[in-house]
């Protein structure tokens, strides 16, 4: 399959240079639907309108703002909004390098891949050296209109691009209520190493499906066919009463599950 | 004070520990609004093709397009029925190392903090159907959580949970 790059860019480091082309690395499944007028049936349109008076803005009136407080909007024009785009620019500057370890999962957004792009030797050189060194990247630069910055990484040899959250929008767990309850003892600590231990397997993605997703699809495909397909109810599960007395049921059990596995 | 977005249960072999989860991201960027000539702050409205009319609420229905024109009808009764709704429970399949999973999976991060029992089932469930495929348990006695929804959740250091996304 061919997929189609949606940029086109040069990774920067000091005075090297390697083009690289940028592919989406998700796909959005979301089921998405129409609205719809319901004694028509067809697509509705929508417009603006002045809530005050319940008439129509043509786009060509509408001003754009921000609210600075209630009520109280500073006005952009479309050429002040174009002033503040950052300058264009194909160069995604690679400042340092990290440990991977440095970086938590809250930081990563939306990845992608990057693909050779008239320098092979060159790309594959980096990819290859992210890897043996396990470093990531730090990259900045300016793709649409918008600066991002993003973690460089080495994935099954190729390179990819993750766009990282800015310090805004990381929210730090000293904003969380302070952690209550008593110690845990040695004996639950122990017990709970052990049950990971045998709970302990390989991450397989492709064993997770969004069934809710799979479900919606094929709810509107028996509806296609006139059907109507049955739904059920899920239940939930209580609190364990007592830590101790379920670690120890539950190590058990599993011992049992995997001794009848082995036998 | 930070509010929990939803309440719910770990389990894990026989084990259930209610938690309760925060965001651990927020949005950065504050929208920009459009507004009249006179500064007046705009609504979007619907409107009927044919008629040209607004559109009230209960006039709007929800259609996936099976082909160019030609739509199949959804209640929001219907998708409610679908959804893996009322569920509280993130089910711990397995612990994995956490190199293992590449950050292509990862979606949005949740923190989990231990949860009041009580307040269980006055709370609504907005993020039904997770379920955790790896949780660290370090010596603090935090749990630390992987998760998948074909998604998952991770945590770090602190009770992060991070979704993880099956696209």
């Amino acid at each position: 399959m061919a997929a189609r790059a949606i940029w086109k860019g040069k990774l920067k480091l000091g005075t090297t240079a390697v083009p690289v082309d940028l592919y989406s690395a998700v796909v959005d499944k979301t089921v998405h639907f129409h609205i719809l007028e319901e004694r028509t049936e067809a697509r509705v349109k929508q417009h603006m309108v002045n809530p005050a008076t319940n008439e129509e803005v043509p786009n060509d009136e509408i001003q754009k703002g921000y609210q600075v407080e209630p009520g109280t909007f500073v006005i952009l024009t479309d050429e002040e909004l174009e002033k503040l785009q950052p300058k264009p620019s194909r160069d995604i500057e690679i400042m340092r390098f990290v440990s991977p370890e440095h970086i938590s999962s809250q930081w990563y957004d939306r990845p992608y891949h990057l693909g050779p792009d008239g320098d092979e030797q060159a790309y594959f050189a980096l990819a290859d050296a992210l890897a043996n060194q396990e470093k990531e990247g730090i990259a900045r630069w300016v793709m649409r209109g918008k600066e991002y910055l993003g973690a460089l990484r080495s994935q099954d040899d190729y390179l990819m691009l993750v766009t990282l959250r800015h310090a805004e929008e990381v929210i730090s767990a000293e904003d969380l209520p302070s952690l209550g309850g008593r110690a845990l003892d040695k004996k639950e600590i122990s017990m709970a190493k052990q049950l990971v231990e045998l709970l302990e397997g390989e991450f397989d993605p492709g064993e997770f499906q969004d069934e809710y997703r799979e479900r919606v699809e094929e709810f509107i495909k028996q509806k296609a066919n006139g059907k109507r397909p049955r739904l059920r109810a899920v239940q939930s599960k209580r609190g364990t009463s007592s830590l101790d007395n379920a670690l120890s049921r539950s190590i058990a059990s599993l011992k049992k599950q995997k001794e009848k596995v082995a036998a | 004070m930070m509010r929990p977005l939803w309440s719910g249960t770990i389990t894990f072999g026989l084990v259930s520990v209610p938690v309760d989860m925060y965001p651990a991201n927020r949005s950065d960027r504050a929208p920009l609004r459009m507004l009249s000539p006179d500064g007046v702050p705009l609504s979007r409205r619907y409107y009927s093709r044919e008629s040209g009319r607004d559109l009230d609420d209960d006039q709007m229905i929800r259609g996936y397009e099976i082909e160019k024109g030609k739509y199949i009808v959804v209640t929001d009764d219907e998708l409610e029925k679908l959804a893996p709704r009322k569920s509280r429970d993130i089910d711990l399949r397995r612990f994995v190392d956490e190199q293992a999973i590449p950050p292509i999976y990862f979606e949005r991060g949740y923190y989990l903090t231990p949860g009041a029992e009580a307040s269980r089932d006055q709370t609504s469930s907005t993020a039904a159907n997770e379920e955790i495929i790896a949780v660290r348990v370090p010596a603090a006695g935090i749990v630390q959580t992987l998760s998948v929804r074909a998604g998952q959740m991770v945590a770090t250091g602190q009770p992060v949970a991070t979704l993880i996304s099956n696209s």
